[in-house]
């Protein structure tokens, strides 16, 4: 109880005496739910605060989404891996001066018996063949997300149109999509840094099967992200100054060294590429 | 001597720590109405619902022809509860239509569907509502729900029919169709108990009638009995005779007796078996005292002559009128025709005389 | 675009979606219905004949049990999700029954959040039902049997209150239904079908996701739903029951 109140008191005292810093500078970042999963936020944006005394406000949505709120003028930054959609929304005029900040990669996650057998296969159209013909459990984000996109596109290399009840689409999130395909024990396309954070939770058992580029697997599993300014001259109100400066943190030396830097379980996440 | 339906011997009923029934012997004949009377609270409804075997007594024992109520069981006792029916008061119906609540009786007895419903549009008609099967039952008045609730209870032509104060609020109109279907019903022969703290009602239509009194019965006997020698001073306050004097026995014959009140005045009344020095309550009914004209000289015809002034003036319901005297403070009821033609009013003052018949004596 | 006409292209498409009985609409729309409807009729099974033995039963600690119902009754649809996750999950008690992510894992969870509705609103109308209405049946010769029913009948109207408040529960429900059901669409041949994804969840996932039209469409149906689950309670349950101020 005493140490109770004395927490209080301390978080009072700490309110009145040191203001939070400027307020009344907020920069609103919309992101995907894998990078906001991953924790590498948490790593740059208390950097970034302190450094330019704005308050960074996250809204975690699959690319999509993020995407769309962008373009409604909700945001004021947006940090996403879709490669294609990023370069469409600045072709529409939405964004500006996108910018290359870290790549990571793709993998496909599966149980231990891996009935499809796709365990090791460097071709990853030929692992989604595997899976389309054994009509094994597979779980799609289904939220037209970056990851989502991704999956579509390898469906659409391989040539194949997945369909039947053997194909799970949730609308969800990359992690909750992880714990549904682990309860099932089913597939799923996952980013690499969403897996590493999920593998060591209690009764997590899938593997990955299939690597990405960054551990010698298929390129065409790539998962490089981008990070693009709101247009100021299509919603006024944004916080251009502040998305600005953001970019240039991320792309700066000290930005990069901090998603380099960053590891989960001693693996690392991401690359940068800025 | 007839039949005795049901004989209650040494009856109690306790609720927590309390009485609400105590000592209760009765016995209701077949075929008569036998009247509960007592206010509310006297244990009117616990002794009618006793008697319907709704509740166990906590001591004495019932008689149902004949035969001890806790000793009947199973089927059996079935078989005796169908024999009788009670309406609560405020006649509960159930929520659905008029033919499903009369028929209800007949449809747990197992009757098939062309019997029950010519039973029940012969149960309506004899009450008064014929042609009501689809009304919704709920939506009827206080009377007709009362109608229907007699429909209900008589429909499986019961032996004995529970009345739990019929003619609670009911305007006098409705009260008195509501007596005249008691009537019809016991002269198709089924015995009723009729529970009510109305006069009136009692009157018109007990052969027999209780007066309960904090859980006790105070005294049992026909109506003339009843309202005209009241046993006791709480029967007497109870069936409205207004007036009933503390006095004691000052001489006695062996047939009449001479009796000084604590009103101040002597009263000479019928007492046999009172001797001298007995504490007794002179019980007058209000319209058994006589106002006597001033014209008419006083004559040996007249006993127990007194004179007062009347106090108050009242119209009572029934073309009659209520004079409260001023020492002696008695009550008198007469008729209009007497109040316009003695021009009776407020500070007049009168000779009244009470007739031997008229005191009733009661040992305090 | 404005903000009017953004909702306006929103709503007159969700309206084309409806009128024109969409396939992926369609089957959201079925699968609620069953789930919930499925776990009321359960529900319903189970409520009605615990609330008549609890109202015509004393025992030491009915008081408490009451307490209890009460309590059930607000559940959070969130907890009763996680407390059925951990009973079906693959490393749970009942793991082996691979329940987890299908509808009979939705159903399980609405059942656990509507009887205790459906049973204390019951309850309470049996309980409410006058001792001069069971009286009177017993008087005019119902035996033991006969007052149940009469009482049930009696109650019939805030039996059903409680079936429409429990169903009115489970629709408005996206808490428990989205943790065990998973909200999953299959794709069948090329069209998107319902498996575990219900109108809550769905518009959870479309308003996520941006898709306004759809996220709009099945707001409306299930606007309509619960509106005309209360347009059956007033206009039916209010006005035929007229209450026991005669009795």
């Amino acid at each position: 109880m005493r140490k109770l109140l004395l927490a209080i008191l301390i978080l009072t005292l700490g309110c009145i005496t040191r203001p939070p810093i400027q307020s009344n500078c907020k920069l609103v970042m919309a992101t995907t739910t894998s990078t906001y999963d991953s924790g590498l936020l948490d790593q740059l944006n208390p950097v970034f605060q302190e450094k330019y005394h704005c308050t960074v406000e996250v809204i975690a949505k699959g690319t999509g989404a993020a995407l769309r709120i962008a373009k409604e003028g909700n945001a004021d930054l947006i940090f996403v891996h879709s490669r294609q959609r990023e370069e469409a929304f600045v072709a529409e005029g939405y964004g500006v001066n996108r910018r290359d900040v870290m790549y990571n990669d793709f993998v496909i996650v599966g149980p231990a018996s891996d009935p499809a057998g796709i365990k090791g296969l460097k071709n990853v159209t030929e692992a989604f063949r595997r899976i389309y013909e054994a009509q094994v459990p597979f779980y799609s984000r289904g939220d037209n997300s970056g990851t989502h996109e991704k999956e579509k596109t390898i469906w659409k290399l391989a040539g194949l149109e997945p369909s039947g009840k053997w194909y799970y689409l949730l609308g969800m999130g990359m992690g909750e999509t992880l714990t549904i395909a682990n309860e099932k024990q089913g597939y799923t396309l996952t980013d690499r840094g969403t897996y590493l954070k999920w593998k060591d939770k209690p009764g997590f058992t899938l593997q990955i099967l299939v690597e990405g580029p960054v551990k010698g697997g298929d390129t065409r599993l790539m998962n490089p992200y981008g990070i693009i300014a709101v247009n100021p001259k299509v919603y006024s109100n944004v916080n251009y100054e502040m998305a600005m400066a953001y970019i240039a943190f991320v792309t700066s030396l000290e930005g990069q060294e901090i998603i380099k830097n960053y590891t989960i379980n001693g693996e690392h996440l991401f690359y940068p590429n800025a | 001597m007839s039949e005795s339906v049901i004989e209650a011997r040494n009856l109690c009923k306790k609720y927590g720590e309390k009485y609400a029934l105590k000592d209760v012997n009765l016995k209701i004949e077949k075929g008569e109405v036998f009247a509960v009377m007592g206010s509310s609270g006297a244990g009117k409804t616990t002794l009618l619902r006793l008697l319907n075997l709704l509740e166990a007594p906590t001591c004495g024992e019932i008689y149902f022809f004949g035969k001890e109520a806790s000793s009947i069981r199973g089927s059996e006792r079935l078989e005796l509860r169908r024999r009788m029916a009670l309406v609560a008061q405020g006649a509960p119906l159930f929520r659905a239509s008029v033919f499903d609540n009369v028929a209800y009786g007949l449809r747990v007895r197992g009757y098939s569907r062309s019997y029950i419903k010519n039973k029940v549009s012969e149960a309506l008609e004899m009450v008064g509502l014929k042609g009501y099967e689809n009304r919704n039952a709920r939506t009827l008045s206080g009377g007709e729900m009362q109608r229907v609730a007699f429909a209900m209870a008589t429909i499986f032509s019961p032996d004995v029919l529970f009345l739990d104060e019929p003619t609670a609020n009911l305007d006098p109109i409705r009260e008195k169709a509501i007596e005249d279907i008691i009537m019809k019903i016991n002269k198709i022969g089924i015995t009723v108990v009729l529970a009510t703290h109305k006069q009136n009602e009692a009157i018109s239509l007990a052969d027999k009638i209780a007066v309960l009194y904090n859980g006790q019965i105070e005294q049992i006997g026909s109506p003339e009995e009843i309202f005209y020698k009241p046993r006791s001073r709480v029967v007497a306050e109870f069936v409205g005779t207004e007036n009933v004097i503390d006095g004691v026995v000052e001489f006695s014959n062996g047939r009449e007796v001479i009796i000084r009140t604590s009103w101040g005045f002597r009263l000479s009344a019928a007492g046999p078996g009172l001797t001298k020095g007995d504490l007794i309550n002179v019980c007058i009914r209000p319209e058994e005292i006589m106002i006597i004209r001033e014209d008419i000289p006083v004559n040996p015809k007249h006993k127990n002559i007194l004179t007062g002034v009347i106090a108050e003036i009242h119209p009572q319901g029934g073309a009659m009128f209520r004079i409260k005297l001023k020492n002696p403070p008695l009550i008198i009821d007469v008729p209009r025709h007497v109040v316009d033609k003695m021009a009776l009013k407020e500070g007049k003052k009168i000779r009244v005389s009470l007739k031997l018949g008229a005191c009733h004596l009661i040992r305090a | 675009m404005g903000s009017m006409e953004f909702l306006y292209e929103g709503f007159i498409k969700a309206l084309k979606l409806i009128i024109s009985l969409d396939p992926y609409v369609l089957s959201v729309t079925k699968v609620q219905l069953a789930v919930s409807g499925t776990a009321v009729v359960l529900g319903t099974l189970t409520a009605i004949p615990l609330a008549i033995l609890l109202a015509f039963t004393k025992f030491p600690g009915k008081a408490m049990s009451q307490g209890l119902i009460t309590t059930a009754m607000g559940l959070p649809p969130v907890g009763v999700g996680l407390f059925v996750f951990l009973l079906i999950t693959r490393r749970g008690p009942l793991g082996f029954l691979d329940l987890l992510y299908t509808p009979s894992a939705m159903i399980l969870a609405q059942y656990i959040l509507a009887t205790p509705i459906i049973l204390g609103v019951s309850l309470s109308a049996l309980e409410e039902v006058p001792q001069k209405i069971k009286d009177m049946a017993f008087s005019l010769g119902g035996r033991y049997s006969d007052v149940i029913w009469i009482v049930v009948k009696e109650a019939k109207l805030g039996i059903l209150t409680g079936i429409l408040a429990g169903f009115g529960r489970a629709i408005a429900e996206v808490g428990a239904i989205l943790t065990v059901g998973g909200n999953i669409v299959h794709i069948i041949g090329s069209q998107e079908v319902s498996y575990t994804r219900t109108l809550t969840t769905a518009i959870t996932v479309e308003a996520r996701q941006g898709n306004i039209p759809e996220a709009i469409a099945f707001g409306i149906i299930l606007i309509s739903l619960a509106f005309i689950v209360n347009v059956v309670l007033v206009n039916y349950v209010m006005r035929f029951s007229k209450g026991y101020e005669n009795v």
